[in-house]
């Protein structure tokens, strides 16, 4: 094989090499020595840290804690995947109505997608001095003599976690308002005029010719949306840092605490290592289903 | 051949992207709020003793000096002592300034990647971990001039960390909200508080903030332990030994606290307060007593305001603990400067001969602070008059913190915070919430 080949062969790797370097240093490394900690003991905190298999895991499982903010992590998804895809479907079929001028429709889209624009810090300052025993929220349930205005909203065990679901909610809507009108956008019109003509009502076009137009967009965003919230940080660390007594803490949180405040690198990574594993589940799914699309 | 090739070529991209995918749509690790710096104990006003032989100058070296100091300062203060060290012995600081609450993150992070600094700020909580990490140096063997400090934190005997500035935390009080509920005088006992806080709320005021929160759960220190240590009421027994189990002054400063609750005269959403936002409520005139760093003092300047010793227990004659927290810092064990990085120490202390503290003094004046060193001798005269009548507190009493050195304290904190939440709300009785405690502080570390 000459020089010449050899170069003609190699041009496409050659192409791939810078990326797929950063792809090793930045992603490949970093998740390889996180599931290395996982089954080491006193990692990073030790230098001879010793090899312990299995334990890490077994005791993690153990881990009341561990599954409290498994459990609300559960609910915490589920409930900000279920409402995001509804309020998201509302709000872009208002702007999608034919109803609306267009300019009213303009304000309406730059006001609708104002909380996803903001950033974490901000809207957990927002919420939190809204939210405030002596905040506005409290202030306007005053005027209402029949109803207690007197709501610790993020420091009541049992509201903390319904709190910090609808702040996810409120600032993670407009991702799928935007997706999915940009999808309604793309269906042709003449389904719904022969639907029209059939004689079928707006709810059933919605169901049977809306829905299915818009699956394959539902199913990316959800899935996507998923992953994310399960990561979700910030916005709960700053607004309740996984409490009243660990009511809001999530997975995420659990994970932090064990790692900038235990100092304990080994079990923060045995859980990081399963959140990735459920991760890395849902986005074989993601990715699987991308490619039915495009086929 | 080449099909295999291609297919695990294939294979391995997909495998990336995968990871990729997840892993980009993880989020990045927020700041916290700003944290009670740490501990300091009372500064003595001895004379500066001549200092050791210090290695000589190195001229040219660098060394890295990371902190959260420089964040607090006014810009560029830090940065001109370091300029002035700089060109009195060749030596240059690189300072590395981050929020407190990012500097453990930064310097655990630097020692598990080898890029640790060579001076690393330390808070109080973190000393125990870091010294079990064997991150810290031998201060003494490293040429720091212990004799101008008026305090040094030791692990097992060996010097790690020097305080450079203390901290204290006097009891903020708002007279405008004690003179419209017709509270006559600061109250200086339990019972003139608890009776104080009652009139407060019923005259529709918050009475008293207790910061539970547990991004950064330090009002189990600053305030509820600093209540019982203004009453010599600590949780060591005369032998070191943590004694909380069935401890009959906890159980009364636990029952306090709960009166408190029960009147209602706790700061309303008291399990998520942060200090900061603590301090904020008070400077906004929302509160009428609150625990916080004397630092803190010149964002009250719109209120009326007094700072007091906490009130002791009914009966108690004795000088009173103050809880402090400090600006303090170590050498690393990795630094190859370790001589260099004592001199940096020694000339925040007593400056290039161990005779000028007029840095220390400045960095305790512009903070509101205390000095650490012997022979610093800071101009309060610019500081609020509050500050100065405090300082005479300070003078006639001592400062104490049971949870500098303690083993995961931040861990310890919050377990303990939690706990003390659920004894508030009446979810768990008094025994069980000592001896949990009592649990807690023997497993430390363990």
């Amino acid at each position: 094989m000459n020089l010449k080949r050899i170069v003609k062969k190699s041009t496409p790797y050659r192409y791939l090499f810078p990326t797929v370097l950063l792809m090793v240093v930045f992603l490949v490394i970093p998740i390889c020595m996180v599931v290395s900690y996982s089954f080491v003991d006193k990692a990073v905190v030790s230098k001879t840290p010793e090899f312990v298999g299995f334990a890490n895991y077994i005791e993690l499982l153990k881990d009341s804690k561990f599954w409290n903010a498994a459990s609300n992590t559960i609910v915490f998804v589920l409930v900000s995947v279920v409402a995001h895809i509804v309020l998201g479907m509302v709000f872009a079929q208002l702007l999608n109505s034919k109803y609306f001028k267009t300019g009213t429709k303009t304000i309406a889209r730059v006001v609708y997608i104002l909380p996803w624009v903001f950033t974490a810090s901000v809207v957990a300052i927002l919420w939190k001095l809204m939210l405030q025993p002596s905040g506005i929220i409290n202030y306007l349930l005053s005027f209402m003599p029949q109803i207690n205005n007197k709501f610790e909203w993020l420091s009541n065990r049992d509201l903390s976690l319904a709190v910090v679901c609808f702040i996810n909610i409120w600032c993670g809507y407009p991702f799928y308002m935007v997706s999915i009108l940009a999808g309604l956008q793309g269906v042709p019109g003449d389904l719904y005029e022969s639907a029209a003509i059939d004689g079928a009502t707006t709810v059933k076009s919605f169901w049977h010719i809306t829905i299915p137009q818009l699956m394959p967009i539902l199913i990316s965003i959800a899935m996507l949306d998923f992953i994310w919230t399960l990561q979700s940080f910030n916005v709960i660390w700053m607004l309740t840092g996984g409490g009243p007594i660990n009511s809001s803490e999530m997975l995420s949180v659990y994970i932090y605490k064990l790692t900038f405040q235990k100092l304990d690198y080994s079990m923060a990574s045995t859980t990081a290592t399963v959140l990735l594993i459920v991760c890395v589940i849902f986005a074989i799914f993601y990715v699987r289903q991308q490619k039915k699309v495009r086929e | 051949m080449k099909n295999a090739m291609k297919k695990y070529l294939a294979l391995a991209l997909a495998l990336l992207m995968v990871l990729s995918l997840v892993a980009c749509g993880g989020e990045t690790a927020p700041a916290t709020e700003a944290p009670a710096a740490d501990p300091a104990p009372a500064p003595e006003a001895d004379p500066a003793p001549a200092p050791e032989a210090d290695p000589a100058p190195a001229e040219g070296v660098t060394i890295k000096f990371q902190q959260w100091w420089g964040v607090e300062l006014p810009e560029g203060y830090l940065q001109g002592i370091a300029d002035d060290f700089e060109a009195e012995t060749g030596i240059k600081v690189e300072l590395i300034s981050a929020p407190w609450s990012d500097t453990k993150t930064a310097i655990t992070a630097g020692a598990a990647n080898g890029t640790i600094a060579d001076v690393i700020s330390v808070d109080g909580a973190w000393l125990a971990e870091f010294s079990e990490m064997g991150l810290l140096a031998d201060l003494e063997a490293a040429g720091l001039n212990t004799e101008l400090a008026g305090d040094v934190w030791s692990v097992n005997g060996v010097k790690h960390v020097v305080p450079v500035n203390n901290f204290t935390y006097p009891m903020y009080v708002n007279m405008d909200i004690l003179n419209a509920s017709g509270v006559e005088a600061i109250p200086t006992t339990w019972t003139e508080l608890v009776d104080a806080c009652k009139k407060i709320a019923d005259a529709g005021y918050s009475a008293f903030a207790l910061n539970l929160g547990v991004t950064n759960a330090n009002g189990i220190q600053n305030v509820f332990m600093h209540t019982g240590w203004a009453s010599g009421i600590g949780l060591k027994n005369e032998a070191g030994e943590y004694d909380v189990a069935g401890n009959e002054d906890i159980k009364a400063l636990a029952e306090l606290y709960k009166t408190l609750y029960d009147n209602g005269c706790l700061y309303a959403g008291m399990s998520t307060l942060e200090e900061a936002e603590m301090t904020s409520n008070f400077a906004a005139g929302n509160c009428a007593f609150t625990v916080a760093s004397a630092a803190t003092m010149g964002e009250f300047s719109n209120l009326d305001f007094e700072a007091a010793l906490i009130p002791v227990k009914d009966g108690y004659e004795g000088q009173s603990g103050i809880c402090y927290a400090s600006w303090a810092a170590g050498i690393s064990e990795a630094s190859e400067h370790k001589a260099e990085a004592a001199q940096w120490l020694n000339y925040l202390l007593g400056g290039i001969d161990g005779t000028d503290g007029s840095v220390s003094a400045g960095l305790a004046s512009t903070q509101t602070a205390f000095p650490n060193s012997k022979i610093a001798n800071p101009d309060y005269s610019a500081t609020p008059a509050q500050f100065q009548s405090f300082y005479e507190l300070y003078k006639e009493n001592y400062v104490i913190n049971e949870f500098i050195g303690l083993p995961n304290a931040s861990s310890v904190m919050t377990d303990m915070t939690n706990d003390l939440v659920l004894y508030l709300e009446g979810d768990l009785d008094v025994d069980t919430l000592l001896n949990n405690w009592q649990g807690y502080l023997d497993n430390a570390g363990a």
